[in-house]
Order: structure tokens, then C-alpha cells, then sequence
């Protein structure tokens, strides 16, 4: 039985521009004690996707889904109040900007009691020892100092491991990241990933981690799901993913990571034409193809997400660690 | 070879379709308060050619109900008071005085607190420190205070009432465009600008100013709302107006004599201002919309 | 070779004084102290640093919206350390800036021609058609085509933002253009494509850039030399494949194994403090890191300061 399974997932926005797509037939599918990563650039749909879930979308979107279950239980048939009750307990998420997710004007102390209050620790001596047992959890020393101070007076990575910490306080069985390192310094990025993998090992936890950066997610994860437009253009095992890509919008990326530039001092890099398209005015077909180096006329079609292997990629062409193919993909500079 | 034809056409970027008027016409309500607002202003200025002298007085013509009544005549279309005044003409003048004085009350604070707001902004140090705490403490005083002592100090009137108003009015104003600018002026564009060679009144006309406008504009609204009210209130409390000017607070004032016997004399002019300051309201709201959803796409 | 630096930057130091007011003397806090570099045409100096190291004040302190406390800088040779920004932008060739974030950079209610038009307008004596022309013509070398310049800037993306700014900063053919993180705001997709234009531009118009970045592999890949800086010093100053294969300061170390600790206090920038930057966060500190301010010694082919330079790398 998987931790979470999700099909068809569908999220609508009814704007006054017209009724926009933002997340077209979402699935994933996550095992106990697994650490999964979902890779997009802006606009992908991958925060929301995964708010979806938690329900914690606005008012004017219309979602849907042809399944959603957690530890085997049907959310999309349960009440509101159980749903919440189930979802709450087993599923937490932390944000990118953590001085977002703290009040400034209390300690954080204050905070973190208010937060086990909401999940059932009732006398304040259980909510001592469960706060300093969460704060060790997430390798602070100086906990009496930090209990006291506000957010102001501490760095980013400091509230972050807080937040990490306030996540954990329900014990979940999954834990969502959304962009948790973006606004970090690069020695606490490294300090935060090791600390979330920790945590996984440790406590038997699922973990998505949702990021727009493919160094931060290809040594730890073992799954990748990587999205384009609200669509899904290809997941599967992470390494399959980063050494063998199928999808030109894939190979495009890592090729553009600045990592994997192997070309001259100064020479152009690769890249990929054009710029991401607006929601409201998608291509017809494949979303990539105005981009795309190889497409064709068959692009027009809408291409589907083929699920043959546990390597699934939505395209047309999808490369095949052909030789010829590699040097076709290698995009010129624009 | 990559391919180079293109099957794709070139993508079309999204155009504001709708204009800030679009957008407000949208708006039902606003709509409905800025006609009923252009409905007034036509009356006050047909007033000569509908109405009558709002101060002759007809002793045997006194508190004539109005003309759907049973004993009123479409002479008086809305009756007439204690005096025998046609309340119809009298509401028509003092809506010229009671709107007309808060407009020009509101364009002067307006005025003189964007000038002093500039000021601040641009002169950290003493000369901040002077103005923002007298505002602070013309704001700590409610504006009725304010007025009664600008009335002991000059004497009763509506021109007196208006100053002490606009006196009221002017702290916001300073505030809202002090920190508008302050705003503004961290922001990387204005900068750019002054990296591209315009001069500091150039780049507060033409740059920061365009982006201010806009919450002025809804402040205006506001204050304009506020105004009325205050000037009504210190016409109906004897500060303002005085007998036998027709402004609506003067006229409420006047009818409490007669409220019992003949009530339409202080209904009328209570509407008047109810309709007025709720019109206002509502194209300020709709103009806050209009502005704002426009800066959002 | 023409021996003409393109800039050139000799002890540059600036002090702010903080908190003075009506009743209180200010506190003077040091933003840049010491800091000296040579750029030639067509070059990129890199600069690497936290936040709050002084990066946006030595920005600044080159385009010429502030003035150092002390030091000299020199375009084309000629002093304009002191030179107000009209003058700067009149008698002498310009440096221009490109800022981090590409949707507070541009006036939200300019069309593009009409922002490009402004500085063209202020300084230069073109008419309009020769005006209009430029414009064309500096669109078209960024990439973007001249009916771009009727649409406003909310109808950009982000990449064609960073172009349109790039555009302005070429528009009064600089000898510099200072890059504030031009790429952190951007999607990695098109990033790489910025990163071909500028180099483009560079190779095409022997441009110097002064590319501020916290990427290391960005810095690598563009620039010539790096200046390193910690809390306002230059802690290490060279060829960049020289510090980046071989650091000697105990900074630079630490911030390309990525264990740079974040500091909260800014007590090392006030201007009575007499030690090292960086002697609290350092792993070789010793006695005389907190008493006396480190010299700038010359190793090899890199300029570091460091009291202890010499003992950390010998081995």
C-alpha cells in the first residue's frame, strides 16, 4: 500500500482572462520512507500540485481527480472534517521563506507552544520536553536562547531547521518542502539537505522535495518528477533521470545547469530557445514546441504520458541515448 | 540540423483588455453612485432655472407636505419648512454648498498636503521632525474639536467650518504621500533613473508622482466623504452655516422644531446627505478596483 | 595592447554614519575598506561576498551614485572619484548597472522606447529620429525587435526584462556595466541564454563587466579575475582560475567547501574595530587576528589578506 497515490490530478483557475489550466493530470505515486523530488521552473505548477493535496488551494479553482488516497484511504470520498483530521496528521509542509511562516511579534517559544497545543499536547511540561526533543531532532545546541529570541534576531537557516521542527511535531508520515533552501546561504542549503535526509532515515518519513534546482535534488532523491506548464513531461528514478533524459526539455535543463558546462572559458553556453509560455496562451500540441530543437509537425498533437516503464515521458521523440539524437539536442546558442 | 521552420506563430502577448473605465463600469454599485453624484451636480447647476428663491420666506405657505401627500400641490415638490421655503429649492442650493464646499475644503488639504508630503520626503532631519509631529498632533485632536477652535477663534461660519475641515484633513494627505514616496523612492526604477541623468524634479514628477496617484486619488474619495459630514455637522451643531443658508446640516438644525408636526423637513435633508456620502463611497470603492486590479496583472 | 586601464580602483573605502540625529552623535559603520582592482576592455572582474559584505556599495560607488570616504577610481585614466553623476555621465565614459531583480528595475508605467528614450534624452543632444534609431538599434543587439519597445513591462517575462534593462545600460555606450546578481531572478532556462548575450555583447563591443555573484560556476565560466570580499575587506583578489583552484584565504576556502558560517553581528564594521573580518568565523585564528587589521600581502599571482596566509598554505 503506497503512502500517497494520486492520478489525474487537475487544478482550474476561472480568471476574468478565461478558465486557465494550471496543473494538467498530475500522478505520483509515494512509498513509505522514500525521498522524492519535483523539478520545474516557474510556473510548472509543482507548489500547487502538491497544495492541492493538502487542500490548501483558494476558492476559485475547480480540482480533480480521478484518485487521491492516502495510506489507502479515499480523501476524494471522505467528509471535510476527516479529510483534514487524516491529511493534518499525516502530512506537513514547510515553505520557502521562513520569516513568512513566523509571526514576528512573539517569541519563538510562544510559537512553537501555540503549534502543540493544535496537536494534542495539553500540559505545558509535555510541550517543554516535546519542544527541546523537536529542537535537538533538528541539530540546534543554545535551544534555551533560541526559545527566547524572535525570528528577527536569527538567521534563515536557524528558522528553517524552527519550521522543520514545528513540521515534525505531528509526527507525520510525509513531509513536503517547498523550495526550502531558495532564500538560503549555500553552507546552510548543504546543512539543511543533510539535515532532511537525516530526518527520512531516522523517522522512516516520505519527503517531496519541490525545487527549481537540479543539483540540490540529484544526489539525494530517489525519485524525480520533472513539469512543464502544469503538465508532467517526465518522472522516474532519479538517476535514470540525470545520466540517461528522455525528454529534450530535460536534457535542455541539466544542460543548462552551470555545473555541466564543459565549453571553453568565455565560449556560449547551451541553452534552449525562447521563454516559457504564459498559461494563457499555451501552444497547441506540446507545450515545449515552440522551444523544442527537434520538434516536428507531429507536435501539434498532444503528446501523452507514456507509462510503458518506471521511466514515463511525455513526448513524441523521446531521446533514446542515441548518438545522433545527443548531437541534434545539443542546442545551439540562441 | 535543427529545423527551422517554424510551426508555431509567434505568441500572443496578453493586452490589458480592460480599461480602468471598463473595470468600473463593471462595478455595478459604483456605477449606480457616480450617476446618482451626476444627477445632483446637474441639479446645482440647473438650480436658477428649476427652483426658487431658497430664502423667501410665505407665512401663509408654512409646512406644506410634499407633493405626493394628500395636501400638497407640485408647487413645492418636496414642501416646505417652518418658514414656508420651498425645501426643493432649498436642497438644491445647499447641495452647492454643502458638496461645493467640501470639494474646494478637499482640493485645498489635497493640495497642501501633497506640497508638504513632498516636502518631508525630500528633507529628512529638523524639518520632518517639525511638520510630521504637528501633524500628529492636529490628528490627535478629533476635527470637531479643531473647529470649535477655529470658531471661537474666528467666529462662526461656513467658511470658517471649511478651514477648520480642511485643517483636519490635511494630516493624512501629508502622511500617504510621505510614505508613498519614501516607497517609491527605495525602488530600483527610480534609481535607474537618476543613473540616467534626470534631474531630482524630474524624477519626482514624471516617475515617482505617476505611481502616487493613484492611492491619492482613493484618499480623495475618502476625505471627500469625511468632509461633507464634518461640514454637516458643524452646520447642524451651529459652528458652521448659519441661518438662513440652506446647507443640509443648517437645515436638520432648523427643522428640529418642527420635526413632529411636519417631518418631511428634516427627513430631506438627512437623505440628501445619507444618498450623497453613500454615492461617494461607492466610486471610491469602485475607483479602489478599477486602480488597483489594473496595477495587479 | 593598450596600457590604458578600462577602470581602476585604489583603496576605495566608504564609511556611512549611522543613527545620527537631533540628540545622538552617529555610529560610523565601515562598508568597504581598502578595496583596490584593475579592469582592462573587454574583461569581467567577478565579485564574491555575502549579503552585507559591501557589494551594492562598491556598485554604487562605480556608477557613481555615491562617493568613496577615500581612495581613487579612474576611467580611461581620468579621475572621477569625486565627480558628481552629471558630470560623470557627461564628460566621461559611463558605467551602467544591471540590477538583481528584472520587475523592480524598469518604471511599471513607461513603454520600453520611452524608458530607453530617458537617458538619451537627459544627457546626450540627438534628435529624435537619430534617437529613435539608436533605440532600434539597441533593442535589436539584445535581442528583442523594435515593436517591443510600444509594450510596457508587465508584458515582458522575466529573461526579456533582464534584456530590455541590459538594453538601457547599453544605450549610452559604456566602458562598464556592473552586473547586481543579473541571474538569481531567473529561471535556469534562461539564465544560460542571458549569459550568451552578455558574452556576446562583451566579445562584440569590448565591454567590461564587474559581474557581482554569489555563483560560483557563473563566476567561473565569465569572469577574468574575482575579488573577494568579506564585511567590506578584500580578503583575496586575483586571476579567477588562480583563487578558485588554489584559495589562500581562510574565507575563500570555506566558501567554496560550502562551510562558510553566516554571521548576525556586525561589530567587525565599526570603524574602531582594529583586527580581522573574519576572525570569528575562521578555523586558523590566532592572538594577533583580533588586535591588528590584516595587510594586503602579494602570493604568487594573488593579492590576500591575511596574517597567517604564508603558515596556512605552506604545506
Amino acid at each position: 500500500m503506497s503512502l500517497l497515490q494520486v492520478e489525474n490530478l487537475c487544478i482550474d483557475f476561472v480568471t476574468t482572462f478565461g478558465k486557465v489550466r494550471a496543473v494538467d493530470n498530475f500522478n505520483i505515486r509515494i512509498e513509505h520512507g522514500t525521498f522524492h523530488g519535483i523539478i520545474g521552473e516557474s510556473g510548472a505548477g509543482k507548489s500547487l500540485a502538491v497544495l492541492a493535496i493538502m487542500g490548501l488551494v483558494r476558492e476559485n479553482s475547480v480540482i480533480s481527480a480521478d484518485h487521491l488516497s492516502l495510506e489507502g484511504q479515499d480523501l476524494l470520498t471522505m467528509n471535510e472534517t476527516s479529510r483534514r483530521k487524516l491529511v493534518y496528521q499525516a502530512m506537513s509542509i514547510i515553505f520557502q521563506e521562513p520569516t513568512n511562516s513566523l509571526n514576528p511579534c512573539f517569541n519563538i517559544a510562544y510559537q512553537m507552544n501555540e503549534t502543540l497545543n493544535a496537536h494534542g499536547h495539553r500540559t505545558s511540561k509535555q510541550r517543554k520536553t516535546r519542544i527541546f526533543e523537536l529542537l535537538n531532532d533538528v541539530g540546534l545546541v543554545n535551544i534555551k536562547s533560541i526559545l527566547k529570541s524572535y525570528p528577527h534576531q536569527l538567521t534563515q537557516g536557524i528558522l528553517q531547521r524552527i519550521m522543520i521542527a514545528t513540521a515534525l511535531a505531528c509526527d507525520p508520515l510525509l513531509l513536503i518542502a517547498d523550495e526550502p533552501t531558495t532564500s538560503l546561504d549555500l553552507s546552510e542549503q548543504v546543512q539543511i539537505m543533510d539535515l532532511l535526509t537525516r530526518l527520512i532515515e531516522r523517522r522512516n518519513m516520505s519527503l517531496i522535495l519541490i525545487s527549481h534546482d537540479f543539483k540540490l535534488l540529484a544526489d539525494k532523491t530517489d525519485h524525480l518528477t520533472v513539469m512543464y506548464c502544469g503538465q508532467i513531461i517526465e518522472a522516474g528514478p532519479t538517476k535514470e533521470i540525470i545520466n540517461s533524459p528522455r525528454h529534450p526539455y530535460t536534457y535542455a535543463l541539466l544542460a543548462s545547469v552551470p555545473d555541466s558546462w564543459v565549453v571553453e572559458h568565455k565560449a556560449p553556453v547551451p541553452t534552449l530557445k525562447g521563454s516559457t509560455p504564459s498559461l494563457y496562451h499555451l501552444p497547441v500540441g506540446c507545450y515545449l514546441g515552440p522551444r523544442c530543437p527537434i520538434a516536428s509537425a507531429k507536435c501539434v498533437q498532444r503528446p501523452l504520458l507514456d507509462r510503458t516503464s518506471n521511466h514515463h515521458v511525455r513526448c513524441h521523440f523521446p531521446i533514446d541515448n542515441d548518438a545522433l539524437t545527443h548531437n541534434v539536442v545539443v542546442a545551439s546558442h540562441e | 540540423m535543427a529545423r527551422e521552420t517554424n510551426i508555431y506563430s509567434p505568441p500572443v502577448l496578453p493586452q490589458s483588455k480592460k480599461s480602468h473605465w471598463e473595470i468600473f463600469k463593471h462595478d455595478t454599485s459604483a456605477t449606480i453612485g457616480l450617476t446618482i453624484l451626476f444627477v445632483l451636480l446637474l441639479l446645482s447647476l440647473l438650480s436658477p432655472l428649476i427652483s426658487e428663491d431658497p430664502h423667501i420666506q410665505n407665512a401663509s405657505a408654512d409646512l406644506i407636505p410634499p407633493s405626493w401627500h394628500a395636501a400638497g400641490s407640485p408647487d413645492n415638490l418636496l414642501g416646505t419648512d417652518i418658514l414656508g421655503r420651498d425645501l426643493f429649492s432649498r436642497l438644491i442650493k445647499g447641495a452647492s454648498l454643502t458638496i461645493g464646499t467640501s470639494t474646494i475644503v478637499v482640493a485645498l488639504a489635497l493640495l497642501i498636503g501633497i506640497s508638504l508630503g513632498i516636502l518631508v520626503a525630500s528633507f529628512r532631519g529638523f524639518i520632518q521632525l517639525i511638520i510630521m509631529r504637528t501633524m500628529d498632533v492636529i490628528l490627535a485632536i478629533p476635527s470637531l474639536v479643531i473647529a470649535i477652535i477655529v470658531v471661537a477663534i474666528m467666529g462662526p461660519g461656513l467658511m470658517n467650518a471649511g478651514i477648520a475641515v480642511s485643517i483636519a484633513l490635511v494630516p493624512n494627505f501629508v502622511r500617504l504621500t510621505r510614505s508613498y514616496i519614501i516607497e517609491e523612492m527605495s525602488k530600483p526604477y527610480v534609481a535607474a533613473a537618476r543613473l540616467d541623468g534626470a534631474k531630482p524634479g524630474r524624477v519626482l514628477l514624471k516617475i515617482i508622482l505617476p505611481n502616487v496617484a493613484a492611492p491619492l486619488i482613493i484618499q480623495t474619495t475618502i476625505s471627500l466623504s469625511t468632509a461633507i459630514v464634518d461640514i454637516a455637522a458643524l452646520g447642524f451643531l451651529g459652528f458652521g452655516a448659519q441661518a438662513p443658508l440652506p446647507e443640509w446640516g443648517t437645515m436638520l438644525a432648523e427643522a428640529r422644531t418642527s420635526m413632529y408636526v411636519a417631518p418631511w423637513s428634516i427627513i430631506t435633508p438627512g437623505i440628501a446627505i445619507l444618498v450623497t456620502v453613500l454615492c461617494i463611497n461607492l466610486v471610491g470603492d469602485g475607483l479602489n478596483t478599477a486602480i488597483n486590479s489594473k496595477s495587479r496583472t | 595592447m593598450s596600457k590604458v586601464n578600462a577602470i581602476s580602483a585604489s583603496a576605495l573605502s566608504k564609511t556611512y554614519t549611522l543613527n545620527s540625529g537631533f540628540m545622538q552623535s552617529g555610529e560610523h559603520l565601515v562598508a568597504l575598506d581598502n578595496i583596490s582592482f584593475t579592469l582592462q576592455e573587454g574583461e569581467t572582474l567577478g565579485v564574491l561576498g555575502e549579503s552585507g559584505a559591501g557589494k551594492s556599495t562598491l556598485a554604487n560607488i562605480l556608477v557613481g551614485a555615491e562617493h568613496p570616504s577615500s581612495g581613487l577610481l579612474l576611467i580611461d585614466n581620468k579621475d572621477v572619484t569625486n565627480i558628481d553623476i552629471s558630470k560623470r555621465l557627461t564628460g566621461h565614459r559611463k558605467v551602467r548597472i544591471v540590477y538583481q531583480d528584472p520587475y523592480a528595475s524598469l518604471n511599471p508605467r513607461l513603454t520600453i522606447a520611452t524608458l530607453l528614450e530617458e537617458p538619451l534624452r537627459n544627457i546626450t543632444k540627438l534628435n529624435k529620429q537619430e534617437r529613435h534609431e539608436l533605440i532600434i538599434k539597441v533593442l535589436n543587439l539584445v535581442g528583442l525587435k523594435s515593436e517591443h519597445g510600444r509594450r510596457l513591462p508587465h508584458m515582458f517575462s522575466a529573461g526579456e526584462r533582464q534584456r530590455i534593462a541590459i538594453a538601457r545600460a547599453l544605450i549610452l555606450d559604456p566602458v562598464c556595466i556592473v552586473l547586481d546578481e543579473p541571474l538569481s531572478s531567473l529561471d535556469i532556462s534562461v539564465q544560460s541564454q542571458i549569459v550568451n548575450l552578455m558574452l556576446e555583447l562583451q566579445k562584440n563591443l569590448g565591454l567590461s563587466y564587474v559581474l557581482i555573484s554569489y555563483n560560483l560556476q557563473i563566476i567561473r565560466h565569465m569572469s577574468d579575475q574575482l575579488l573577494v570580499l568579506c564585511d567590506g575587506r578584500m580578503v583575496e583578489y586575483g586571476p579567477t582560475e588562480s583563487v578558485l583552484d588554489n584559495p589562500k584565504h581562510p574565507y575563500t576556502k570555506d566558501i567554496l567547501n560550502k562551510k562558510a558560517k553566516s554571521v548576525i553581528s556586525d561589530t567587525t564594521k565599526k570603524s574602531n574595530y582594529s583586527g580581522c573580518n573574519y576572525c570569528d568565523r575562521c578555523n586558523f585564528v590566532s592572538d594577533i587576528c583580533h588586535s591588528k587589521k590584516p595587510q594586503q600581502t602579494v602570493i604568487e599571482d594573488q593579492i590576500v589578506s591575511c596574517h597567517r596566509v604564508v603558515e596556512i598554505n605552506s604545506n
